[in-house]
């Protein structure tokens, strides 16, 4: 699976899926390169069963008050 | 007349101080000490002769190993042992050479390990967007589609 940008001709010849993000400022780049990626573990995550609100070994980086 | 430095009541400690160089010793130990690592590798490597074999080698890169002396050293059966070096090997992680009856692994270049570890099962996710590096990073997708077609 490849994120690539709006107009990309190489990349998208070879991979299985791709996400098409708008061309923008290099700095705000991986800003959308991320989200999708965020929105792709996310269902991975919840398919495989997983309570992504509780993540194991969170509540050792988290204090809960 | 006696000193009074003489009459001083001398202080015995009670426990024995470790002298500098022993002090510096432990430490230099508990640094280098390989078990501390073992730890820290425990969970996400399961396998605790794959997890030995790994220390062994990518801790001092420029020694090798060979089957029976690696059992020896690391206290291990050769099977299991061997198990791992053909795994470690298949996985491009070890080379290996035979010299007269005995086959020496050594840890290979780490450089472009990750994308020698992809097969045709293994999904990979490129984020090439059209910046600075994305000639390079085209040239590894070729690369990575390759090795998994392979």
């Amino acid at each position: 699976m490849a994120v690539v940008n709006k107009g990309d001709t190489e990349i998208v010849q070879s991979a299985d899926r791709v996400i098409k993000i708008p061309e923008t400022l290099e700095v705000i780049t991986p800003l959308l390169t991320v989200t999708p990626l965020q929105l792709l573990s996310y269902y991975i995550a919840v398919i495989s069963g997983c309570d992504v609100d509780r993540p194991r070994n969170l509540t050792k980086a988290l204090t809960v008050e | 007349m006696q000193s009074p430095l003489r009459s001083w009541p001398t202080c015995e400690p009670k426990l024995p101080l470790l002298s500098e160089k022993t002090r510096w010793d432990s430490q230099r130990r508990s640094r280098k000490n390989p078990n501390h690592l073992l730890d820290l590798l425990g969970s996400p490597i399961t396998s605790k002769t794959r997890l030995k074999l790994l220390t062994r080698f990518f801790l001092n890169q420029s020694v090798d190993g060979y089957l029976h002396g690696l059992s020896k050293e690391l206290d291990e059966n050769t099977n299991s042992i061997r198990v791992e070096l053909n795994r470690l090997e298949k996985a491009g992680l070890l080379a290996s050479k035979t010299e007269g009856r005995r086959k020496h692994y050594s840890p290979t270049e780490m450089k472009h390990s990750p994308i020698t570890l992809i097969d045709e099962n293994m999904p990979v996710v490129v984020v090439a967007p059209n910046a600075r590096h994305y000639e390079k990073l085209v040239s590894n997708f070729k690369r990575g589609m390759h090795v998994a077609e392979k």
